[in-house]
This record gives structure tokens, C-alpha cells and sequence, in this order.
């Protein structure tokens, strides 16, 4: 591997990581199209690359969450046994598809991202639902209120047949599920956004690694290629998280909205 | 169950593995990535390696000077480092609910890692 090629890489992964810290996303949605059209890695090699980089950022991001305590861990564990289980579907049945068919339904993902994204920005939740029902649930202190939340979970069957589904994304395709997964436990358990992304960042990394094996098993795995992105993306997690506490994300989002449809467009053509 | 200050203990291990794995293999990624770099062209390049045929590489010996160079080889402990660190986030959570004697979520744990495994298990070829 060449040096520009380390570089190439390094940025892509930055860009993916700081995209990804300050919107909430894994960075998959951004990481996997720069390297199957700018980078021309193979699509196979492509989710591999963006499985491991979920990995990464899940571990950096939760293990400062959890310092934190805004991650709700049992909830995290409790749909994780669907989510596991959708992921090893999908990673298998992506080693059954071709590159070209992963592409094609790569790009239907990216749209539905960039519209639950748009509604998102256009629905926003303005302040943390805290309630005390009586029954179990969880608490944080939040920082930038200075009270403590205190919140129980609600409708967990519902919430496990969508995360079911969200692993089954996450293995076929390599994103890390969040976009699903943080609507889920917010708008169907009741979980204030905070600690949703929390625990969906928490979560993201187990189900990675649930097919991340199967990806490594069939020899996806490019260790330069994944190796550059990954300390690429790491590096930008830990800028995003700065970078957010200071820049507006709204136009971002926007912005990265028209990049998503753009190149949502490209790689759907480039798989037929 | 134990108050909520020493679940809260607890969760801080959770916190200390998943950012001890973090670093560990960034500085694998980094120090393989640097020694590939000084090696220079090795000559073609070779399909990556299953799972499988790296251990098998790897236990011959022969990873200094065979197909899978130094730099390569340190490479994927990183990358595996990496992927096994969710693996140990699972295990410590299930460690952790064990102490606090909350073994509905014991067994949530012990499910998730056995899914883990089989799934190692089961693609290992």
C-alpha cells in the first residue's frame, strides 16, 4: 500500500468518524460508499472494513458513556440477544450475495437513513421525558440540565423485533444499526434521547462483532485497507465528539442529507 | 441487589475494557502498519487470509518469512483485538450482573456470548 493510499484512506475514515460522532451514526453510511466508488475496494471488503470501524467506535464512544452513566446496560444487553441474532443472519447472508446486489440494497439503506435523518431534524424532541411509574427502570445525572433523569422502559417485545431487524441490517450490510435502533428505544421504550444513543452506541459494537467473524472467516478482511480506515475513524469519533459540543449540526445534517441522496444515486447505478 | 452506587462501580470496569481494547489495538494497527511500511513491496499481493489459513500460518512458524508478513501478521492481532473487545464487554457485563446476584440478566449475558461463540464456532474454516 502506498503512502497516498494510507492517507486516502485515513481521511475517508476521519470523515466517517467525525460525521458519525457529531450525527449520531456509526459512520458505515459514509465509510462503505468512499471505499467501494473512490477507493474501489470490493463491496464485500467495503462492509468488512465498516463492520470492524462500528466496532471502534462503539468501543471508544461507549466506554466514555458508561463513565458517564447514561448508558442503560441491562436494556442494552436485553435487546441485544435479538439484535445478535438478526446480525449473524445477515452476515451470512451477505457472503451469499454479490457485490453488486449489496450495493443496490445499500443505496435503498441510504435513503431510508436520509429520510429518517430529515424527519428527525424535522420532529425534533425538544427536552428529556422523566417520569417515576413506580416500576423499575433507570436514571442519569444529566450534565447540561444538572438534574438527574429518571425513566422506565417500556413495550421491550416491540422493541426486540426492531432490533432484531436492525442487526439483520447491521450484518448484511455493515452499518451499525443506530439510526434504527436509537428511534426505537426512544420513541417505543420511553428512553430519553441521551441515554438512547448512549445505549445504542453500547450496543453497536456487540453487534458488530456478531458477524464480524463471518466477514474475517471468508476472507473479506484487507488488513491494510481495514487497518487505515480504522485508525482513521477513530481519530475523527474522538474530533466529532469535541466538534459537536461546538458546531450547530443542523446544517450538517442537511448537508450530509444531499450527500447521502447523491450518493445513494451513484452507488445504485454503479450495481446495476 | 446491591445499592445503586456499587452498580455503578461495576459498570466502570465495563468502561475500563472497552477503552483498554481501544487502545491496545490502536497501538497494534498503528505498529503493523508502520513495520509494513518500512518492509516495503513484499512482491504480488496475496488474497486475504481466512481465519483459518492465518492460524494455520501462524502456528507453522513460518509468519516472519512466509506470505503473511510481520507487519501484516501484528496487523490483524490488532483487528482481532478490536473485534474480541465487544466479546469481553459481554463477558464483564455477565461478571458484573453475577456479583450483583441479578441472574435474569446472567443469562441474558450468557446467551449473547454463547451466540458470539457458536457463531465464531460455526464460520471457522
Amino acid at each position: 500500500m502506498t503512502v497516498s493510499s494510507f492517507l486516502l484512506l485515513f481521511f475517508g475514515g476521519l470523515v466517517a468518524g467525525i460525521i458519525g460522532a457529531m450525527l449520531g451514526l456509526g459512520g458505515g453510511v459514509f465509510l462503505i460508499p468512499f471505499l467501494a466508488l473512490v477507493m474501489g475496494v470490493p463491496m464485500h471488503q467495503a462492509i468488512a472494513t465498516s463492520i470492524i470501524a462500528v466496532i471502534a467506535t462503539s468501543s471508544a464512544g461507549a466506554a466514555l458513556n458508561v463513565e458517564r452513566r447514561t448508558v442503560n446496560v441491562r436494556l442494552g444487553m436485553l435487546l441485544e440477544t435479538a439484535t445478535v441474532t438478526g446480525a449473524i443472519v445477515g452476515g451470512v447472508t451477505a457472503s451469499l450475495l454479490s457485490g453488486a446486489t449489496l450495493a443496490r440494497i445499500f443505496s435503498v439503506l441510504m435513503v431510508l437513513v436520509a429520510s429518517i435523518m430529515a424527519w428527525r431534524v424535522l420532529n425534533p424532541r425538544t427536552g428529556e421525558d422523566s417520569s417515576i411509574e413506580g416500576a423499575p427502570g433507570e436514571q442519569f445525572y444529566d450534565e447540561k440540565s444538572g438534574t438527574t433523569i429518571s425513566y422506565t422502559v417500556r413495550r421491550i417485545p416491540a422493541a426486540m423485533a426492531v432490533s432484531l431487524v436492525a442487526g439483520n441490517v447491521s450484518g448484511l450490510l455493515g452499518v451499525g444499526g443506530g439510526i434504527f435502533k436509537v428511534p426505537v428505544m426512544n420513541l417505543l421504550c420511553g428512553v430519553p434521547m441521551k441515554a438512547a444513543t448512549a445505549t445504542s452506541n453500547f450496543m453497536i459494537g456487540v453487534t458488530a462483532a456478531a458477524s464480524a467473524f463471518i466477514y474475517f472467516s471468508e476472507g473479506h478482511v484487507n488488513p491494510t485497507v481495514t487497518s487505515s480506515a480504522v485508525l482513521g475513524v477513530l481519530a475523527g469519533s474522538f474530533a466529532g465528539i469535541w466538534l459537536g459540543r461546538r458546531v450547530n449540526t443542523r446544517m450538517l445534517t442537511w448537508l450530509f442529507i444531499g450527500v447521502l441522496l447523491f450518493v445513494s444515486a451513484e452507488l445504485f447505478r454503479r450495481g446495476a | 441487589m446491591t445499592n445503586l452506587a456499587q452498580r455503578r462501580n461495576h459498570e466502570l470496569w465495563i468502561a475500563r475494557i472497552l477503552a483498554a481494547g481501544v487502545w491496545i489495538s490502536a497501538i497494534l494497527l498503528i505498529s503493523g502498519l508502520l513495520l509494513t511500511a518500512l518492509a516495503g513491496p513484499t512482491g504480488p499481493p496475496v488474497h486475504n487470509p481466512t481465519l483459518h489459513e492465518l492460524l494455520i500460518e501462524l502456528s507453522s512458524g513460518d509468519f516472519f518469512a512466509g506470505r503473511v508478513s510481520t507487519g501484516i501478521t501484528i496487523i490483524y492481532f490488532g483487528l482481532i483485538a478490536l473485534i474480541l473487545t465487544p466479546f469481553f464487554r459481554v463477558l464483564t457485563a455477565g461478571l458484573t450482573f453475577a456479583v450483583e446476584r441479578d441472574w435474569r440478566y446472567v443469562i441474558v449475558s450468557t446467551l449473547i456470548l454463547f451466540a458470539l461463540v457458536g457463531e465464531l464456532v460455526f464460520t471457522y474454516h
